[in-house]
This record gives C-alpha cells, sequence and structure tokens, in this order.
C-alpha cells in the first residue's frame, strides 16, 4: 500500500481527522498548519481533505488531514470517518463548556467504531488568546485527558501557539502505534506476508 | 315393488337408523327378485353420492382456480398502477424541481440547470448503461446529475482510469465506457480537458454497434458513504473523494467547476436525503445496529474483495454459458453475502435478472425456432435455474408458458382427417400425450414445490382443454351435429378418464364444465328438430299426402325392431310389445325411434351437469308429441279421417311404452326419479281416460 504504481517508494500516510463541535476551530487550526494563514470568517465545514509533506523528526511522510463538520446532523455518517483515520485531534474551544462536554461522546464513539481500546489522540483546547473568555479551565481539562491517558495541549490558531506541536505529536503517536503494531506477532495478514517472501528468497 | 320404492331421501332423514330399515324391509314378504332390487337401487345411491361428492369438489377446484386467475389479473393490475403512480411521481417531482430551479436559480450557471432539468428522467440511465435496469426502476429515484470522472490512486493521486458517474437522488453509480477503441482518447484526457458532452459523442461514435455506452461498475448509498472536498495541491487538482471505509475513491473533475457542480449536487442530494429520513422518522442506523454492525467490519473486508471476485466469475460463467455453474455462482453469493449491505443486494439482483434474462431469451428464440426439442430444453433449464433461485413464482409461469407453447405446436401440426375418429383420435391422443408429459416434468422440476405450484398448474391445464374445446367447436367437431357431439364427447370422457386412471390427475371434471353449454345447447336442438320432424310428419300422415304409405310403414317397423335390438332393449319388448309396434302408424314408429335414440345417445354422455335440461328436453319432447295425438282427435270428430281413433290408441300405447322404457333406462343409469318425467306419464294416462 505504500508505494505507488511506477514503484517508486511513497512517503508514508498519517491520517489524522480534527474532530469536536462547530465552531472551536478545527478549521482554523488545519488552516494554519497547512498554509500558516489564519481566517477570520466562520465558514462552517462540510468534509475538506488536506495533503502535504511533512519531515517527522527526519523522515519525510505525509500528513492527511480530514477536516470534519462540527455541525454535523447524521451522526451514523461519521462513523465511515472515524473507521478511516489513524490518529485524532479532539478539539474544544477553552471560552465554550460546552464544546468541551461533549467530546467524551466522541472519544466513546471513536474507541466504538475502531474496535480499539485506544487509538491516537490528542485533546486539543483551542482559543488560548482568548483567555479573557475563558470557561474552561486548564487543571479541568488536564484531568479529562489524564483520565484518558491523553496528552493536552492548549492551543491557538490565530497565534499559532502549539500549532505545529498538536498536529506532530499526534504523528508521532501514530507513528509509535504502526511501529508497535508491526512488530506484534499478532498480526496475521503481515505475518502470512513475510512467509510468502520467504519462500520467494 | 314397495320396498324398492323407497328413495334417497329416506336416508336424508334425521333419524334414519339403519337396523329399523332393514328390519321393516326383512318383515315383509321377501322375494330374491327385491333383495337384489334393492341391493342395485342401494348401490346405484351409493355411486350417485360419490359422484356428487366428486362434482361438488370440483367445483371447489374450478372456484379455486377462477379466484387465483382472478387475483393473478388483479397483481397485474396493481403494478400497471403502481408504474404509472411512479411515473406521475417522477413527473411532479420534475415540475417540482424545474419551479425550485427557476425560483433560487436564477443566477446561477446555466448549464447546470438544464443538466438536472434535461436528465432528471432515468431514461438516460436504461439508454446509456448496460445492465442497470434494477437500479432504474427503484420508485422516486432520479437521475441528478453526472458526468465523466477520473479515478485516482487515493495513495499518490495517480491516474487510474476513468469512470462515467451518475448522481442519482439517493445514491451515486459508476460505470465504465464500454470497450475502449480509443485507448489514446482516454489516456489524454487524464492531462486535457474534455468536456463531458464532447467525450460522450466520441463515445458514441466509436460504440456505434453497441447500444449501450457504459456498463455498470458499482453503486454506493449517499446515506453510506462520506463525500469529502480535497483540497487543491500540488499534487491534485479539483478532486474530490469518495470514503466507505474501508474504501476509498478520488475523482477527479475536468475543472473546478465541474467540481463545484458535483459537491453541490451531493450535498443537495444528501440534505434532501436526510430531511426525507427525518420526515419519515426512521434515522437508518440506530446505536444497537451499529455495534453490530461493528463486529463484522473486519470480516465485511475481506468479503467485500471476495463478493467482488465471485461477481467477476459468474460473469465469465455467463460468458462462457455455462449457465448450471452460474447458477451455483449466484447461490454462493447469496449465501456468503450478508443481506445488510444493498449495494451488493443490488448488484446481485442484478446479475440474478441478467441470467435469467439471457435464459428467457434463449427460450424466445427456440420458441421463435418452432423447434420443440429445443424448447423443452432451454425451458427446463430455464425453469430449473429459477427454482434454484427460489423465483418460483416466474418458474411456474415460464413452465405454464413453454408448455403451452409445446400445445399449441402439436395441435397445430396435427392434419385435419376426413373421418372425424381418426382426426379426433389424432388430437385427443396427442393432447393427453403432452398433458401427460407437462404433468411429468411438473412433478419432477417442481419436486417440492408442488403444493405451492399445483393450482397454478391446474388453472393452467383448464385454460388448456378450453382451448382446445373451442378449436373442435370452431371446427364443428362439437356444438353442430347432434350425433358427432355425443361420438366426440365420448371419445373425449373416455381418453381424459384413460388419462386420470394411469396415475394422473383428475381432468374429465374439467372437460364436463366446459362441455356443458355445447352439449345443452346440442341437446335443446335436436329436441326441437325431432319435434319440428313430427309435427310435419303428423300433418303429412293426416292429409294422407304421404305416397304408398303402408310400404313406407313396413320400412319403419322393421328399422324400429333393428334399432331396439341394436340399442340393447330388445329384452324390454314383449311379443304384445311388438304387436303393437305393427300396428302404429309411420310418424308415431319414426318419432320413437328417433326419440329412444337421442336418449340412449344423451345418456352414453351423461352427467350430473346436463341432467335437468336433459330431462327438460324429453319433458317438452313428449309433451309435444302428445298435443299431436290431441290435435288428431279433434280432426277426426270433426272430418271423417283416414286414421282411424283405433290408431291412434295404438300410437299412444306405443308412445306410454317408449316413455316409460325412457324413464326407466334414466333411472338404471342415473339412479335418479323425475318428477317432471312422472307428471308426462301422468298426463299421458290421463289423456288415455280421458279420450278412450
Ligand atoms: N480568536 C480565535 N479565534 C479562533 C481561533 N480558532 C478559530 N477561531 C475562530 O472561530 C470561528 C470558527 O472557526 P472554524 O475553524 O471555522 O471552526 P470549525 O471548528 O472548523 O467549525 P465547523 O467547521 O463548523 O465544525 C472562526 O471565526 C475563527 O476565526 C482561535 O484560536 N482564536
Ligand atoms: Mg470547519
Amino acid at each position: 500500500m505504500t508505494s505507488s504504481q511506477n514503484g517508486k517508494k511513497q512517503a508514508p500516510i498519517y491520517k489524522v481527522i480534527m474532530v469536536g463541535s462547530g465552531g472551536v476551530g478545527k478549521s482554523a487550526l488545519t488552516l494554519q498548519y497547512m498554509y500558516d494563514e489564519f481566517v477570520e470568517d466562520y465558514e462552517p465545514t462540510k468534509a475538506d481533505s488536506y495533503r502535504k509533506k511533512v519531515l517527522l523528526d527526519g523522515e519525510e511522510v505525509q500528513i492527511d488531514i480530514l477536516d470534519t463538520a462540527g455541525q454535523e446532523d447524521y451522526a451514523a455518517i461519521r462513523d465511515n470517518y472515524f473507521r478511516s483515520g489513524e490518529g485524532f485531534l479532539l478539539v474544544f474551544s477553552i471560552t465554550e463548556q460546552e464544546s468541551f462536554d461533549v467530546l467524551d461522546e466522541f472519544r466513546e464513539q471513536i474507541l466504538r467504531v475502531k474496535n480499539a481500546e485506544d487509538v491516537p489522540l490528542i485533546l486539543i483546547g483551542n482559543k488560548s488568546d482568548l483567555q479573557n473568555s475563558r470557561q474552561v479551565r486548564q487543571e479541568v481539562a488536564t484531568d479529562k485527558a489524564n483520565k484518558w491517558l491523553k496528552p493536552y495541549i492548549e492551543t491557538s490558531a490565530k497565534t499559532r501557539d502549539n500549532v505545529d506541536k498538536a498536529f506532530f505529536d499526534l504523528m508521532r503517536e501514530i507513528r509509535n502505534r504502526k511501529l508497535s503494531e508491526n512488530n506484534k506477532p499478532t498480526g496475521n495478514r503481515r505475518d502470512k506476508k513475510k512467509k510468502k517472501k520467504c519462500t520467494i528468497l | 315393488m314397495e320396498i324398492s320404492s323407497f328413495s334417497s331421501e329416506l336416508f336424508e332423514q334425521s333419524n334414519f337408523n339403519v337396523d329399523d330399515f332393514v328390519k321393516k324391509v326383512a318383515s315383509r314378504e321377501i322375494y330374491a327378485s327385491n333383495i337384489t332390487e334393492t341391493k342395485d337401487k342401494l348401490n346405484r345411491l351409493s355411486i350417485q353420492t360419490a359422484e356428487e361428492i366428486k362434482h361438488n369438489v370440483y367445483k371447489n377446484y374450478a372456484n379455486f382456480m377462477e379466484t387465483s386467475k382472478e387475483v393473478g389479473h388483479l397483481e397485474g393490475k396493481m403494478n400497471q398502477l403502481r408504474q404509472s403512480l411512479d411515473d406521475q411521481r417522477k413527473l411532479l417531482n420534475l415540475f417540482k424541481n424545474l419551479n425550485d430551479g427557476s425560483n433560487s436559480e436564477l443566477n446561477e450557471s446555466p448549464n447546470s440547470k438544464a443538466l438536472s432539468i434535461q436528465n432528471s428522467s432515468l431514461t438516460l440511465l436504461l439508454e446509456q448503461v448496460e445492465g442497470c435496469g434494477v437500479i432504474a426502476q427503484k420508485p422516486g429515484r432520479t437521475l441528478l446529475y453526472h458526468s465523466d470522472l477520473e479515478a485516482l490512486h487515493s495513495d499518490d493521486y495517480s491516474f487510474l482510469h476513468k469512470f462515467h458517474a451518475y448522481l442519482l437522488s439517493d445514491a451515486l453509480l459508476l460505470t465504465i465506457p464500454q470497450r475502449k477503441r480509443n485507448k489514446s482518447t482516454f489516456n489524454s484526457s487524464s492531462s486535457s480537458v474534455i468536456s463531458r458532452h464532447r467525450s460522450n459523442s466520441i463515445i458514441n461514435s466509436a460504440e456505434s454497434t453497441n447500444t449501450y455506452q457504459y456498463k455498470f461498475h458499482a453503486f454506493y448509498e449517499l446515506e453510506l458513504v462520506n463525500i469529502i472536498n480535497i483540497e487543491d495541491s500540488k499534487e491534485v487538482r479539483n478532486s474530490f473523494q469518495l470514503l466507505k471505509f474501508p474504501e476509498s475513491l478520488v475523482f477527479r473533475c475536468a475543472n473546478a467547476h465541474l467540481k463545484k457542480e458535483w459537491l453541490e449536487c451531493i450535498e443537495n442530494a444528501r440534505k434532501q436525503l436526510l430531511s426525507e429520513l427525518k420526515s419519515k422518522g426512521l434515522g437508518k442506523i440506530n446505536e444497537e445496529d451499529e455495534e453490530n454492525e461493528d463486529k463484522i467490519v473486519a470480516s465485511d473486508l475481506d468479503k467485500n474483495k471476495n463478493l467482488r471476485d465471485l461477481f467477476s466469475e459468474f460473469d465469465i460463467l455467463l460468458a462462457q454459458r455455462d449457465f448450471e455453474k452460474a447458477v451455483d455462482m449466484l447461490l454462493r453469493i447469496k449465501s456468503s453475502k450478508p443481506q445488510t449491505d444493498s449495494s451488493h443486494l443490488l448488484i446481485y439482483k442484478q446479475k440474478e435478472s441478467e441470467l435469467i434474462n439471457i435464459l428467457r431469451k434463449d427460450l424466445t428464440q427456440s420458441k421463435e425456432r418452432r423447434n420443440s426439442k429445443g424448447v423443452v430444453k432451454t425451458g427446463k433449464r430455464v425453469v430449473n435455474s429459477l427454482i434454484r433461485l427460489k423465483i418460483v413464482d416466474e418458474a411456474i409461469d415460464l413452465f405454464i408458458d413453454y408448455h403451452k407453447h409445446l400445445n399449441s405446436e402439436t395441435l397445430r401440426k396435427i392434419k385435419l382427417e376426413e373421418s372425424n375418429t381418426i382426426y379426433m383420435n389424432n388430437l385427443l391422443n396427442s393432447f393427453f400425450e403432452n398433458l401427460r408429459l407437462s404433468y411429468l416434468s411438473f412433478k419432477e422440476q417442481f419436486s417440492n414445490l408442488i403444493n405451492y405450484c399445483y393450482s397454478t398448474y391446474l388453472s393452467w391445464c383448464d385454460t388448456e382443454i378450453e382451448i382446445l374445446i373451442k378449436k373442435l367447436q370452431s371446427q364443428h367437431y362439437l356444438g353442430r351435429h347432434f350425433s358427432v357431439t355425443i361420438e366426440n364427447t365420448e371419445l373425449i370422457f373416455l381418453k381424459a378418464t384413460e388419462f386420470s386412471n394411469s396415475g394422473n390427475f383428475d381432468v374429465k371434471f374439467m372437460f364436463e364444465v366446459k362441455l356443458t353449454p355445447i352439449l345443452e345447447q346440442s341437446i335443446k336442438d335436436q329436441q326441437e328438430i325431432l319435434i319440428e320432424a313430427s309435427l310435419q310428419r303428423s300433418k303429412l300422415e293426416l292429409e294422407n299426402s304421404l305416397g304408398n304409405n303402408e310400404q313406407n310403414r313396413q320400412i319403419q317397423i322393421e328399422k324400429f325392431i333393428n334399432d331396439i335390438q341394436h340399442l340393447g332393449l330388445g329384452d324390454n319388448f314383449s311379443q304384445t310389445d311388438i304387436d303393437l309396434i305393427k300396428q302404429c302408424t309411420s310418424s308415431s314408429l319414426q318419432f320413437n325411434r328417433a326419440a329412444l335414440d337421442c336418449f340412449t345417445d344423451c345418456l352414453k354422455v351423461y352427467y350430473q351437469e346436463i341432467n335437468f335440461t336433459l330431462v327438460e328436453a324429453f319433458t317438452k319432447l313428449f309433451k309435444a308429441e302428445l298435443s299431436i295425438y290431441n290435435l288428431y282427435l279433434n280432426k277426426s270428430s270433426s272430418n271423417n279421417l283416414k286414421i282411424k281413433k283405433s290408431d291412434i290408441l295404438k300410437n299412444i300405447n306405443l308412445l306410454d311404452k317408449v316413455f316409460r322404457l325412457i324413464q326407466e333406462i334414466y333411472s338404471s343409469r342415473t339412479g335418479l326419479n323425475s318428477k317432471h318425467f312422472v307428471k308426462v306419464q301422468d298426463k299421458i294416462e290421463k289423456f288415455k281416460k280421458d279420450y278412450f
């Protein structure tokens, strides 16, 4: 899957999904990360996908960001997204308590759909530049992250504060996960492939 | 005499007691003859009851058949209605779209609007895409948009191949161009922009021999997929992604405008779908279902791949015309397929109908070639395939269809013969042989579905019998000439009984029902002919205008006595009766002979249905004859006639004798006594008393 048709080795793809309610800044974070720009106007997203090559600890990889709609009125449709994702940024706005509260549900849906106890995931408190309107205290967010055994990062899409860190940390999580999966002897399909190679040699 | 004069009514009394009855019978003087008579009578009664039961059973059958025919008819009507409702709905939708379009899209690009109006009917789909009949059948489904799209590799966005995609109101249909005649057209199109209209016309001219431009490739329900906009980048432009985990397809549009239209149309379609779903109150997937679904996700992955392989194997088998294996393959797919996945179900249905259509076409072709063996072979094949696929209703329909064809072919081939008997024998033998064969293969092919299909089969037999009888009637083998009608009816009944007795089902009843009106009419006609003839002869006799009267009379006497012997009624005439015959006038002799003849003929084909007509006809006949004698006597008192009163008395005595004989053979054949006959008998007695 990682090599293209013309045989040239393709940089591995890391599939990241932006999750969170509407208006928390998922698109703003994505655009800031992708193009170093900040958009003031709010335009609800449907589903956008971005991809770019980056250097992750010296290795060239591709990040594939799926920016989803916070206002998706069709919960079932999200299952499909979540299945295809490898890592998740669960974004809330520190200025909106409710956006923080709903994240538990999102996380549960992800775990259920991925049929796993643990997936690469980071809790993101966005709009950290708006300290005056803060509704979610940092300790409360850290608590939740600890409970999930996941990191918590506060970002600002406006000032670009921690934006790169959020994406890179997540990519590292994904990479670690991929490595540990490859080393697991239980991966049936990979075992088969290896065996095949041996017989060819 | 008293003992045997009981009637069936006696047994019907609720307090009838066998022992009492036997005691009563035994308490009287008993002669051997009385006992045999009673026994005969009882036998006759039991035969009669058995006949009645049989008859009622058939009546039920007949009713049932009528009803099932009616139901089939109604079903057809319903389908028609449904279809026309659909058409109407489509039209209404179209108008609605037109309205919406003109209200809100005034400033939109004229391109997309024109397209949505022009093509919202699915006929375009049927015209352009091979094997999408099933897709186009869904009521309420409309075509919203379509264009060429390029499929790209989702990892590195390299070009894969070309699709023509149709956006339906609830689904996305992907098709691939039929046979790439000009490869370079498609390859170059990946880098150069080709308007969809132009590309259509290229395919059109290249594929002038093939009616379809595209072949079905895949079908995605909008509800179950995500459509994701792919932001333009160095690697890829004007693209969007279809996600149906684990499948992920990347489509590249010819230009930015086209992509915008696609995304808008999809978005609108999904909104529409969503609001429809909401208004129906059924969020399609509820939480519990989701959980179950998740558990099978992993195996689904393999299954999807597997299914695709199976489907393409099926295509190959179909191309090789290995229908047996193709059916096997379909069954395999059916058993492995999770029924919940409606897109697979659709493909399955489509493959199934592809197979059936080919089989049907084969059958039609061999029917057209008038090749009976071919028809049997292909017919059996398609019926068996349908049965194996559990499409039973259609199986029995087709079974009937080809047997119907076989029947009409055989009947058509039978040459008209000069001899009635030879022709009738040939015809009936072939008819029953066909029926036998059809029943045999019916039992064989529908072995464990016989109960389900039996009524349909019988109802078909019923129509075939009707066709046969109509044919005979139109060629005057039935209904025209009385004695020919009787002779042929007798033969039909004989063959029908033979058929039933050799382990087949009972068809005689079916024939009886169809023949009743013909026989009834025939008997009535014959009765009128006899009355008319007797009237004419009596007139002549009265006027004494018949030349050499006595010579003619002697001939008639001879004929009468011959006939009696011939009909096996010799024992019923004593010497005095013979002496009486010898003294009767020739018109009387002719009438009585004809009446006896006619009556014994009728009894040859007697069954309950014609009983009433038979009794009525002979009541009328003898009443009419009696009134002729009335006329004689009235005239003999005024004029001095050639015929003496004593001659008339002899004539009446013969009439009396023959009518009694008729009643006797009637009740010995049918086990019945007719009140109407008794009344006529009383009239004859009274007539004798009044005048003599
Ligand atoms: N001050 C400030 N504003 C932000 C920040 N991030 C996003 N916004 C603003 O919040 C609004 C919503 O941002 P989006 O990125 O469009 O929100 P979203 O999560 O993508 O929303 P949906 O697409 O509807 O799910 C926009 O007006 C942004 O300018 C931030 O870090 N600081
Ligand atoms: Mg957004």
